[in-house]
């Protein structure tokens, strides 16, 4: 393909998914920080891979391609100690509210570790709300299949988060 | 950490707002990938690499068509076997009958080694000789 075409190509991608890639993404990392890596390396994986967009497995591929963008922005930003380098979100456990969002930033590092086909099964469930026939058609698998990914993935987070001591409540 | 309770952070998760400041940085972000693409582009050249194989590729045809056509050519006739039918009797030995015979027939080379050390006792002509001669 021609480069001013794929150009041309890039730039009707990129507005028809830009909505997506940033909801997506920022519900995923909820820091400017990271968001603003990932949504760096999403455009670029979407520049790289424009022939595997224009498929009939586009709809999936998107999907990949954030959640790609979303754990290699979320590695650059871990230290050697496996933790998040951004001390003011974990600064007061004893507040009610920063509890919470210190578990959501907790539950979203984990996301970012599950591998491709849990975590793409847990986004398309929990983050972007849809059916499960509608993630065994993105995943191109049968709908039990695609309730067994979510199950794993809900399983996996339960017991790398057992030793974090999260309260119930 | 329970599966319901893990659910419920899921889903609260998946209902986070999206700030005003996160469209903005996607935009940013959007701009720049265009515009470092954009400047990127690479400059079209008269000689790619599908241009210069198949030009090779041509020279070495035409090479080998040349030999092969050099290869299978046959000599020039000589003038003893060439048959002349005469046109017309009153003109057997006329100017051109003798011109298209003296044209078919291989022409002299150039003696072109000439030995100088064969001059070297020749008889020069001085000046002054031919002064007064």
């Amino acid at each position: 393909m021609r480069y001013s075409k794929r150009l041309e190509l890039f730039e009707k991608l990129k507005n028809e998914y830009i909505g997506y890639l940033t909801s997506t993404l920022w519900k995923l990392t909820c820091d400017t920080d990271i968001f603003d890596e990932a949504i760096q390396y999403a455009f670029l994986a979407v520049w790289m891979n424009l022939e595997k967009l224009i498929g009939p497995q586009a709809g999936a591929y998107i999907y990949r391609i954030a959640l790609s963008a979303n754990s290699r922005a979320w590695r650059n930003r871990i230290g050697k100690d496996s933790q998040v380098l951004k001390p003011n979100v974990l600064k007061n456990p004893a507040a009610g509210e920063t509890v919470d969002e210190e578990t959501l930033n907790l539950v979203r590092k984990e996301i970012a570790r599950l591998p491709e086909q849990q975590a793409l099964a847990i986004v398309m469930r929990y983050i972007d709300q849809s059916d499960y026939s509608v993630i065994a058609g993105k995943l191109d698998c049968s709908e039990d299949t695609a309730r067994s990914h979510v199950s794993k993935a809900i399983n996996t987070l339960r017991n790398n988060m057992a030793h974090l001591n999260i309260s119930e409540s | 950490m329970n599966e319901e309770k893990l659910k419920q952070i899921l889903n609260e998760i998946g209902r986070t707002d999206i700030p005003p400041s996160a469209a903005l940085i996607a935009e940013r972000a959007s701009r720049n990938i265009s515009a470092v693409l954009k400047i990127e582009q690479p400059k079209h050249r008269f000689i790619t690499a599908a241009r210069f194989v198949a030009a090779a590729a041509l020279v070495v045809l035409a090479f080998y068509t040349g030999l092969s056509v050099g290869r299978h050519a046959k000599p020039l006739p000589l003038t003893e076997n060439i048959v002349a039918y005469k046109t017309s009797n009153a003109n057997a030995d006329s100017f051109w009958q003798q011109k298209a015979i003296a044209a078919m027939q291989s022409r002299p080379t150039v003696q072109t080694d000439i030995s100088y050390t064969e001059k070297l006792n020749a008889y020069k002509q001085y000046l002054k000789e031919k002064r007064y001669e």
